[in-house]
This record gives C-alpha cells, sequence and structure tokens, in this order.
C-alpha cells in the first residue's frame, strides 16, 4: 500500500516537473516574442517631408512603399515637390518638416538663410550632369575650335544652353576649367529645364548643361545619336536629406528621435534597394509615373549610400567658391561646417550598430 | 504518440538523427559564413591597400606634376581596375567601386589631354583645371575608402546575420527536437514504469501462489501487452494443471483413512477366525500366551475350557456344510455370551473351541462356570426350520498347576475334553472330576 502511494507520488512528482519545464518554455517564448514586437501605438504628429520626384529620392519612394515608417512608428507624410529648389522652400516657408535637396541647393539656401540643416546624403551620382549635343563633330576644346572641319558651321561661337544659377551651371563652368576652355567662344543661354530639350531638338543651341531625366527625354525625342561632352566624375552630385536647425534645436529631444528614426529608415531602405535593384526601380516607376526605361537609364549611375562624409563640405565648399566668383550670391559665405548636422546621423549609426 | 516501446524508441533514433544532422548542418552554415567573410574581407583589405598606394601616388604627383609620377598613378589605377576587374565573385558589391575606378579613368584621360594641350593655354587655366582635377582625385579616393569601408561593414553586418539567423533557426530546431526527445523520453519512462510495475505485481502475486491472478493488458505498450497476454496464458494454464494445497491435503486424508481402513480390514482377519467372528488359532495363542505371562507375574491362576462340538462330522455330513457353519457360529456366539470381558474365546480349528477363564484367584467358580457354558452351548439351534440338538464336551485344564506352557495347558485340556467324549451327554471333565454334565441334551440330531 505505501509503495503504491510511493509510486503515485513519484508519478505526480514527474508530472508536475514535465509541466512546470513545458511552462517556462512557453513563458520564455512568448517573452521573446512580446519583446521583439512591441510597437508603440501610432498618434504621433505627421512628420512632412518634401520628396523631389525623381528617381534619386528612391531610398523615400520604397520606404513608404514598404511602409517602413510606420514600422517604425512614425507618421511621415511624403509631399511632392519637382525638383530641390522648390522642395527646400517650402522646406524654409515651413510647409514641409524635412524635404530633399542636391548639395547646389543647399549651397544656395545658405546663403538665403542659416536655419539649415543637412542631415545625410542618401545618394550620390558622378552621371547624372551632362554636356549633351546632337551634333557628332561639336567638341569644347582649343584645338577643335581651330579645327577647320569645325569652320563650316560658319561660327566658333557655341551657344550652350544652362540652367541659370544651378548645378547645370556649375557643372558647365566646372567643365570649362577642367578642359581650359575660353569662355569668349561660348554664349551661355539660360533656359528651364524644359526649354533647353527643345532648344537642343530644335537647334537653338549647340550643347545643353542638363540634369537627368532631360538627358533621357532627349535621347527620346531626338533622332540624331546624342553625344555627352563632359567628363565622367568632374562633378559629383548629391541628393540630401534637410530641415531646419532651428526646427531641430527647438524640440530637441522628440524631433532628434523623429531624425533619428528617419535615418535609420533610410537605411534600412536603401539596403533593400541595393539587394532588390529592379523590384525597386518598378516601385519608382510606378510612383514618379514615369515608363520603366527612363528609371533604368540612369539607374546604374546612382550610388545609394547613406553618408555625411567630407567630400560634401568640399563639394559644398567648391561650389560656394564658384557661385561667389559668378556673382551668384551675396554676402558672407556660410560656415558650411554648421550647415552640415551630422549628429543625427552619428547617433542613429551608433544605434544601428547598438542594435546588433 | 507511438503504442509500443520500441516504436517510441525508433522515434527516438530518428529525432537523435534529425538532432545530430541539425547541429552539423548549423556548424557547417556558420564555418561557410565565417569563410566568406574571411574571403571578402581579405579581398576588400587589398583592394583598401591599392586605394591607399593610388592615393599616395596622387600625392606625389600632385607635389611634382611630371610624367613619371603621374605614370605611376596611371599603374596605381590600373592596378586597381585590374583587381576589381579580374574576380567575378564580388562583382555586384564593387559595382560602385568600379564606377568611381571609371570617373577616376575618366579624370586621368582629362589630365592626359591637358598636358598635351598646354600649348594653347594659359598658366592659370592650367593651374586651375589642375587644381580641380586634384581636388576631384582627392574626393574620388575619399569616395573610394568610403565605399570599401561600407563594403567591409556589410560584409560583417550580412556575416553577422547569417550567423544569426543560422543560430536562430538551429536553436528553434535544437529546441524543438529537445523537447522532442524529452517528451519520447518521458513517455517512455511513463510507459515504462507503468508496464514492469502491472509485470513486477503479476509476478509478486504469482510467486504468493494465487494462479488465478491476471495482468491487465490495458493501455500498455506492445511490448507489455506481449508479456502480460503471456504471463496470463501461463497462469491460466498452470490454473488448470495444479491441485491446490487443500486438495492435496483432501486427499492425502483419504488415501491415509482408505489405508487405515484396509488396515484393520487386515488385522481383524489376521486374528478373527473368519467364521465365527472369534479368534482364530494364531490371535487366541498369542492371548493366551499374555493371560500365562500376566499370570505367571500376579501369581494367579488360569482355567483354559477345550470345548468340542460332539458328532459335528455327522451333522456336516447329513444336513450340510451350511448347518455345520450354522452350527459354529452359534456356539461361538453362545461362548462369547458366557464369557467375561476379560476372558478369551477362540477357535482352533474345525469344531474345537477354547475358552480361557485368566486371572482367576478361586477355582471353585469354575465348575459352575463349566455348567454355564455346557448349559448354555447345548440349546437346540434353529437351521431352516428345523431344530439341531446338540451336545458338547469339554475339558479344563489349569495354569499353574496341571501345565505350565500353553501348548501343554491345551493338550491337557484336550485330553481331558476326550474324557468327557467318553461320559453320556455333554460332560466337562478336568482331570479329577466332572465338573458338569447335562443330560438333557440329546446326542443325536432331531427334526
Amino acid at each position: 500500500m505505501k509503495s503504491k502511494y510511493l509510486s503515485v507520488l513519484k508519478n505526480t512528482g514527474s508530472i508536475k516537473l514535465a509541466i512546470i519545464f513545458a511552462i517556462c518554455i512557453t513563458t520564455s517564448l512568448l517573452l521573446l516574442f512580446f519583446s521583439a514586437s512591441n510597437p508603440e501605438p501610432i498618434d504621433k504628429p505627421t512628420i512632412k517631408i518634401g520628396v523631389s520626384q525623381t528617381p534619386l529620392t528612391s531610398p523615400f519612394i520604397v520606404a513608404k512603399h514598404l511602409s517602413l515608417f510606420e514600422q517604425a512608428s512614425l507618421n511621415v507624410e511624403l509631399v511632392d515637390c519637382f525638383g530641390g529648389v522648390a522642395c527646400s522652400e517650402a522646406l524654409i516657408d515651413d510647409q514641409v518638416d524635412f524635404a530633399t535637396a542636391s548639395e547646389s541647393v543647399v549651397m544656395f539656401k545658405s546663403y538665403q538663410t542659416h536655419d539649415i540643416a543637412l542631415l545625410a546624403s542618401f545618394v550620390q551620382s558622378t552621371n547624372d550632369l551632362k554636356l549633351l549635343t546632337l551634333n557628332k563633330h561639336l567638341s569644347f576644346d582649343n584645338k577643335s575650335i581651330n579645327n577647320s572641319e569645325l569652320n563650316h558651321l560658319g561660327n566658333t561661337q557655341h551657344k550652350v544652353g544652362i540652367v541659370k544659377g544651378s548645378s547645370s551651371e556649375y557643372y558647365f563652368d566646372t567643365l570649362q576649367i577642367a578642359q581650359g576652355l575660353d569662355t569668349a567662344n561660348i554664349e551661355k543661354v539660360y533656359l528651364t529645364p524644359k526649354e533647353l530639350v527643345d532648344a537642343l531638338i530644335n537647334k537653338h543651341v549647340d550643347a545643353i548643361s542638363i540634369w537627368e531625366p532631360y538627358g533621357y527625354q532627349v535621347n527620346m525625342l531626338s533622332n540624331a545619336p546624342m553625344t555627352n561632352l563632359g567628363i565622367q566624375g568632374i562633378y559629383q552630385l548629391h541628393f540630401n536629406l534637410i530641415s531646419k536647425r532651428s526646427r531641430l534645436s527647438q524640440i530637441n529631444t522628440l524631433e532628434d528621435r523623429q531624425v533619428n528614426k528617419i535615418i535609420v529608415v533610410l537605411e534600412q531602405s536603401i539596403n533593400w534597394i541595393n539587394e532588390n535593384p529592379d523590384a525597386a526601380m518598378n516601385i519608382v516607376a510606378k510612383h514618379l509615373n514615369v515608363p520603366l526605361n527612363q528609371i533604368k537609364w540612369s539607374w546604374d549611375d546612382y550610388i545609394f549610400r547613406l553618408s555625411i562624409s567630407s567630400t560634401l563640405l568640399s563639394s559644398l565648399q567648391m561650389q560656394s567658391h564658384w557661385a561667389k566668383q559668378q556673382g551668384l550670391v551675396q554676402g558672407k559665405e556660410p560656415n558650411f561646417r554648421e550647415v552640415i548636422f551630422s549628429e543625427p546621423f552619428e547617433e542613429a549609426k551608433s544605434a544601428m550598430e547598438l542594435s546588433w | 504518440m507511438v503504442n509500443s516501446i520500441n516504436g517510441k524508441l525508433i522515434t527516438l533514433l530518428c529525432v537523435s538523427f534529425i538532432f545530430t544532422l541539425l547541429l552539423s548542418y548549423s556548424f557547417f552554415q556558420i564555418h561557410l559564413a565565417q569563410h566568406k567573410k574571411t574571403d571578402a574581407l581579405q579581398y576588400f583589405s587589398a583592394l583598401q591597400k591599392n586605394i591607399d598606394d593610388l592615393r599616395s601616388q596622387f600625392w606625389l604627383f600632385s607635389q611634382r606634376q611630371d610624367k613619371a609620377s603621374f605614370a605611376q598613378v596611371t599603374q596605381s589605377h590600373q592596378s586597381l581596375t585590374n583587381k576589381l576587374e579580374k574576380q567575378s565573385f564580388y562583382n555586384q558589391r564593387v559595382f560602385n567601386l568600379k564606377k568611381l575606378t571609371n570617373d577616376m579613368s575618366s579624370l586621368l584621360n582629362q589630365e592626359l589631354k591637358l598636358s598635351s594641350q598646354t600649348v594653347g593655354l594659359s598658366d592659370n587655366q592650367v593651374t586651375q583645371a589642375r587644381n580641380l582635377l586634384q581636388n576631384r582625385y582627392i574626393i574620388l579616393i575619399e569616395n573610394m575608402s568610403e565605399e570599401v569601408a561600407y563594403l567591409n561593414k556589410n560584409t560583417l553586418d550580412s556575416n553577422e546575420r547569417a550567423i544569426t539567423s543560422v543560430m536562430l533557426y538551429s536553436a528553434l530546431g535544437l529546441i524543438l527536437t529537445g523537447t522532442f526527445v524529452l517528451a519520447i523520453n518521458f513517455s517512455i519512462y511513463q510507459r515504462f514504469k507503468i508496464g514492469s510495475n502491472r509485470i513486477k505485481k503479476g509476478i509478486e502475486t504469482l510467486s504468493k501462489g494465487d494462479l488465478s491472478h491476471k495482468i491487465d493488458a490495458n493501455n500498455l505498450d506492445i511490448e507489455f501487452g506481449l508479456l502480460a497476454s503471456f504471463f496470463n496464458d501461463m497462469t491460466s494454464k498452470l490454473d488448470a494443471s495444479m491441485m491446490s494445497k487443500q486438495e492435496l491435503e483432501d486427499e492425502v486424508n483419504r488415501q491415509t483413512s482408505e489405508l487405515k481402513k484396509q488396515k484393520q480390514q487386515l488385522q481383524t482377519l489376521s486374528e478373527k477366525d473368519h467364521l465365527t467372528g472369534i479368534m482364530n488359532r494364531r490371535a487366541l495363542e498369542q492371548s493366551l500366551d499374555l493371560i500365562i505371562a500376566n499370570a505367571k507375574l500376579s501369581q494367579s491362576k488360569v482355567a483354559l475350557f477345550f470345548i468340542d462340538v460332539d458328532n459335528f462330522k455327522i451333522i456336516n455330513d447329513t444336513i450340510g456344510h451350511d448347518a455345520g457353519d450354522t452350527v459354529l457360529k452359534k456356539v461361538a456366539l453362545r461362548l462369547q455370551q458366557c464369557i467375561r470381558k476379560t476372558d478369551i474365546v477362540g477357535r482352533l480349528g474345525g469344531d474345537e473351541f477354547v475358552v480361557c477363564l485368566g486371572l482367576t484367584d478361586n477355582l471353585d467358580q469354575i465348575s459352575q462356570k463349566a455348567q454355564l457354558i455346557l448349559d448354555t452351548i447345548s440349546q437346540p439351534i434353529e437351521f431352516n426350520g428345523s431344530t439341531i440338538n446338540i451336545s458338547t464336551s469339554m475339558g479344563v485344564s489349569y495354569y499353574p498347576f496341571q501345565a505350565k506352557s500353553r501348548n501343554r495347558l491345551i493338550k491337557q485340556a484336550d485330553e481331558f475334553m476326550y474324557k468327557a467324549k467318553e461320559l453320556e451327554g455333554s460332560a466337562c471333565f478336568d482331570g479329577q472330576e466332572v465338573l458338569a454334565q447335562n443330560h438333557l441334551s440329546n446326542r443325536t440330531m432331531s427334526g
């Protein structure tokens, strides 16, 4: 009787042990699961980001498409704007909280206001700006100007279509310097980007200095073969996330955290783009409502990379120097070291490393 | 769950096998990831070394601005380009680096053009152009370094991710298989305990001799179920073929009592005369010896009557042996009625009887006794509706006066009986006098 009782006791003991073990495993798995997915409720104020309608802003378009902002519990609204200038003006007018712009725009706007803060560069290209011509014999270097072959054109004065006070002009001027061109032989014709394409096709100008996707448009519209007279690598375009310094310092903690989160999302989005370039191109083409081929045209020129390197500073300084020389800007040169606001980027970067 | 210990053990074996495979696969994957990482890092570090070399060549070129140092720059750049081109494994990853080297080669071309054009250009223009290019070189080199740093970091991150995911899945797999193994083990333990307990209890009960106990084979694993059914079969057969202890005892008792009965019958047969039921000659002789021995010890006296039925042969011959037997039985019965319990009566054989009156102090009563015996046995006997009249002759001998041994005593009495026969009717003679005589009886038979 006693032994039977003991065996029953032993039995229940081992069953209890098994139950406790099972409970421990289940609890730890549940804890693991819930700690991994602990979403904060999204009742945050809407963050408006002015995004240029260009494939350069692909990281934002893709992040929105993949709901990466929502996953980071950010309530982000992408506000479409045409070109970095428009975006930066919307930022200055407080229509948006953040904006995307090239460093040329940042440089120009820094003369207007000291409030601009460049947070990070998310894409770069050395082939976005091109000096395009439809005349395959055209060359701007000094030798060819004297070339008898070109003399049949009737004059040695070349008309070059340029968008005034923009990276288009900066690019052309840089080319001039790099090639040691004589400015006397060149006539700058200032037009809007759209006008530039028409002017080139209608042969009102010999060449145009323009960014994408206008190069693609020229290629599509023109029957003659298009030639790029530019030097690849002479100019590097960065597209950057910018905001207002006053804004960032005002509500320091919350905004900072938002900025950090946006930077983290950008990093995720860029990684995704680099891993899935074809899918990313499709998403961007659909969002911008342009043919996929247009996106493919310049896609390989882009290096999607989140950075805030010293090359940005030197690029800003060089462009500023040029703008001053050209008389495009007035007043004291801004301190670009202050324009580049690297703290959120550094914090986000270290947070990302910590998360590993 | 499998309803057999063997099945469970096989399942356990399979799960353990999967467990081992999973473990091996995980370690192999981790090894592979590490190997890939090391290879990539080695390659990127070689690229970084080349970029550093290019940077120092550019610095030299910026200082000297001569053809020799430019040639060094071109060579270094070419070496970097070759390193990027002469591999196929990292094509995807070094795509950006290739773009940067293309940019660089485009700038170097421009540099070359510039040096061939210097005739038509002012010093200022050349300096400006060179400064611009120098600036771009620096930025491009910087970009390349950044790109390699990114590649390194990316490699480390993806390696970390790969290892983490391998470890996560392995851990999940290991926990799952571990839990499964635990569950199977637990089940085997439980089932084995239940089974072995029931078998143990069954054997224990059997060892106590209970053949009717059956092991409950319900809810047992196949192996224990089989054992239980074998056990139950065995006990059933044993139960059917074996006697119980009680039954065995009863049987022994029955046979013992039968033997006793037979022994008693045998004894009776050996001591009693089969016809008359009184002592036979052998028993009579033993009893006589005993009486004589006792009389010798107690100094007492013994009287022995030798009785013979007169004309018995004639009865036998004329009426029949049945009549003779009846006479003998009747005489024996009557003799028994005449004596005390301490006296003995027996048949010597034929029609001869002996009565011994033991341990008698007073011989005076002998004649009375003799008369009683004569009167009693000489009564007519009914046989088949007719009456047989008999007479008897008796001789009496005394111990210790006339004889001191049994045979002598009998012989003496026999002799006196013959003397008595000579007298008419039934008579008793003791060697000295006629102790009793019965004239009423008829020596012949009537009816």
